[in-house]
């Protein structure tokens, strides 16, 4: 209390740490501070997994299943999703859904190409076969 | 006792005309805001996800040679990163939170903290790109290292989709710069005004689309 009783003259030149430790008197930093504990574990927990041999080709997969966690730690708390009005959130989770069409008409065409996964950019035998290295990628 | 007024007293005067003519108050002010900035926001998923479907296809196409190129990334730089941006996510949320009880001190501070950390992105980000070419990683190098012609692949959307992101942070900073800057001059009310919510929503997406990036461009491919 006897800080903030000083003079407005010597209040000018508080240090850096005394304004801020003002500025900041009596907000509330719950739960955004356990949140972003939160997302800092997770991305740990990310990155520990990615670099041991666990998953072998799953390994991005389980990656992004976690950066999906975070995702919706962030929507729901730091973008307010949680108190949000539905035709927000529906307006959001529209450029999801669109892009789950974008994905999923996308893998239609490659995933039902004929050949194996890897092979089926392969031009039609009719074209003619060129070598990896001509392909000009 | 003392000259200093109490904590808030000197806040008194609100800026007129919060509320723009064409809204009947205040929430119904906010939700036009929120909705606006979510349609911007889901058009935004789609300009990302356009990059995340060519590296799906690419990824499923030729995954050996594609995640080979991936483990050529700076991990460390990339994590580092990683934790700027959540850091900087926090002191949005509470830079928003902050505007919402118009406690002035604690939103220019709060913003002022996320700049800098946005600034420290684009510098370790810079850095990197520097390292990047210094190895000749980028697609066109005539020295490019790797053999696979899908590792090209792979590089060409690492530039496309950092840099894209790296946009997004420089938008981002110049709403935060003007932002600051207005409510250093208190010409906003910032309880009654959307401005500092809108730019914490943006700052959120971009940081999101990089919770995404950082495993696709910088964790695929390390184990084992």
């Amino acid at each position: 209390m006897s800080a903030e009783s000083e003079k407005a003259g010597t209040a000018a030149k508080d240090t850096m740490s005394a304004r801020a430790k003002r500025a900041f008197e009596g907000l509330d930093l719950f739960p955004e501070v356990t949140v972003f504990a939160a997302l800092v574990g997770l991305a740990a927990l990310s990155l520990v997994l990615a670099l041991l041999p666990l998953f072998g080709s799953l390994s991005l997969v389980v990656s992004l299943l976690i950066a999906g966690v975070m995702a919706a730690l962030v929507l729901i708390f730091f973008m307010h999703m949680r108190r949000a009005m539905t035709v927000v959130v529906l307006s959001g989770m529209a450029g999801v859904v669109w892009l789950l069409i974008l994905f999923g008409l996308t893998l239609s065409d490659y995933l039902t190409r004929a050949g194996p996964f890897g092979s089926s950019i392969e031009p039609p035998p009719a074209v003619g076969r060129v070598g990896e290295g001509e392909r000009g990628l | 006792m003392s000259n200093t007024p109490f904590p808030g007293q000197e806040a008194a005067a609100l800026p007129p005309r919060a509320l723009a003519s064409h809204f009947h108050d205040l929430s119904q002010q906010k939700a036009a805001h929120d909705l606006g900035l979510w349609i911007f926001l889901a058009t935004e998923i789609l300009f990302f996800g356009g990059l995340f479907a060519a590296y799906l296809v690419y990824a499923l196409l030729h995954p050996g040679p594609f995640f080979e190129a991936a483990a050529e990334t700076e991990i460390v730089i990339g994590t580092i990163n990683t934790a700027i941006l959540l850091t900087s996510g926090l002191t949005a949320a509470l830079a928003v939170k902050a505007a919402g009880q118009n406690r002035h001190d604690a939103v220019l501070l709060l913003i002022g903290i996320t700049i800098l950390l946005g600034l420290a992105f684009l510098a370790a980000k810079g850095y990197e790109y520097w390292l990047d070419i210094h190895h000749h990683l980028y697609p066109t190098s005539p020295d490019f290292p790797l053999d696979a012609p899908a590792a090209k692949l792979f590089w060409s959307l690492y530039w496309v989709m950092t840099g894209l992101h790296a946009v997004h942070m420089t938008v981002g900073l110049g709403v935060w710069a003007v932002i600051w800057e207005m409510a250093r001059r208190r010409s906003f009310s910032l309880s009654d005004n959307s401005r500092v919510r809108i730019a914490g929503l943006y700052w959120a997406f971009v940081d999101l689309m990089w919770l995404f990036l950082w495993p696709l461009l910088y964790l695929a491919g390390r184990a084992g």
